[in-house]
């Protein structure tokens, strides 16, 4: 996955060449179904709004400026596009669907308290907590997506698990 | 147990809690979920070159070569344009009809003499005496007062 070849799929693209843009679309749909994933905390609705983001982005392809960002142009589409979906479902869902939910979801104590301690963090260490466990995403590619350094990744990324074991030592989760 | 061990135990923990299989792209799918803005980006191609005009400004702020050429233009111009204004009309060598008499003056002179020395005074006379014209080899005194009483 090299920049370059990033720049001239996004070239091509740009001018109407459909199979690059797709080619787009499948580097880049487990980062954007992670990133939604984390806003949505729904791996189905995650998925819309990365196939969502993939159809703003083609009616936007013209206002992008800087040609070597487009996936943190695409990154940010995806956040925008997840942050309406999860509005509207939450307008949608009535609280009685919300404690059914509830119900279902204690599968396992463990689970539930990694999710719990993940909805501690903040939107961004969240965001990043996913693209690296949800593909295994490499620190350069999530770099890529992130638009920041891979030091930076490696900083934000201890500190969020570090915030993650202090939650669920305090949980009674003993060492983790 | 070790720090190194607890690292590891949150990080299958963390994945076995996010990670829920790779997400694949279906392109028909989207194709099929989403064709007008597929069509849209077939006919991009197009709708870049409708909308984008090129602009000289974007031109010329791209690239530094074509910065110096345009400052070179800018300079050439408002130089020759400074030229053109400050060269006053009696600069322009525009024949200015004078006669015999006012080209003898000696104000006429000196200005021939700054213009060209006194090979420039020469040509002066040269020039009134061919505008007098020939001259009769006899003049009676009569026809020469006649002449200054007009």
């Amino acid at each position: 996955m090299t920049q370059k070849s990033d720049l001239t799929l996004v070239e091509a693209a740009i001018n109407g060449n459909a199979d690059s843009f797709t080619e787009l679309c499948r580097r880049y749909y487990p980062a954007m179904v992670a990133i939604a994933h984390s806003v949505i905390g729904d791996r189905h609705l995650a998925e819309d709004a990365a196939q969502q983001t993939f159809a703003k982005a083609i009616r936007q392809m013209l206002q992008l400026k800087n040609k070597t960002k487009f996936v943190a142009w695409l990154a940010t589409i995806c956040r925008n596009v997840a942050l309406d979906l999860a509005h509207s479902r939450d307008r949608l869902q009535s609280a009685e669907d919300l404690s059914m939910i509830a119900a279902e979801s204690h599968e396992n104590d463990v689970t539930e308290s990694v999710k719990e301690a993940l909805n501690k963090l903040s939107a961004s260490a969240k965001e990043l907590i996913f693209l690296r466990y949800y593909d295994g995403m490499t620190y350069e590619q999530i770099s890529a997506v992130l638009g920041i350094s891979e030091q930076a990744i490696n900083g934000r990324l201890r500190r969020a698990k570090k915030k993650m074991a202090n939650y669920l030592r305090h949980s009674g989760f003993g060492e983790v | 147990m070790s720090r190194k061990k607890d690292e590891k135990r949150l990080d299958e923990v963390i994945s076995r809690t996010i990670n829920s299989g790779k997400p694949e792209f279906d392109a028909e799918k989207w194709k099929q979920k989403y064709p007008e803005e597929f069509q849209m980006l077939q006919s991009m191609s197009a709708e870049k070159t409708r909308t984008r005009r090129p602009s000289i400004w974007r031109v010329v702020s791209q690239s530094p070569i074509i910065k110096l050429a345009a400052a070179a233009v800018i300079i050439v111009g408002i130089g020759l344009y400074a030229v053109l204004v400050h060269q006053g009309p009696g600069e322009h060598h525009v024949p200015v009809v004078k006669s015999p008499t006012k080209m003898m003056t000696a104000m006429s002179l000196t200005m021939a003499y700054r213009r060209g020395g006194i090979e420039a005074i020469d040509e002066q006379c040269e020039k009134a005496i061919r505008m007098l014209g020939p001259r009769p080899l006899r003049l009676t005194l009569g026809q020469l007062l006649s002449e200054n009483n007009d």
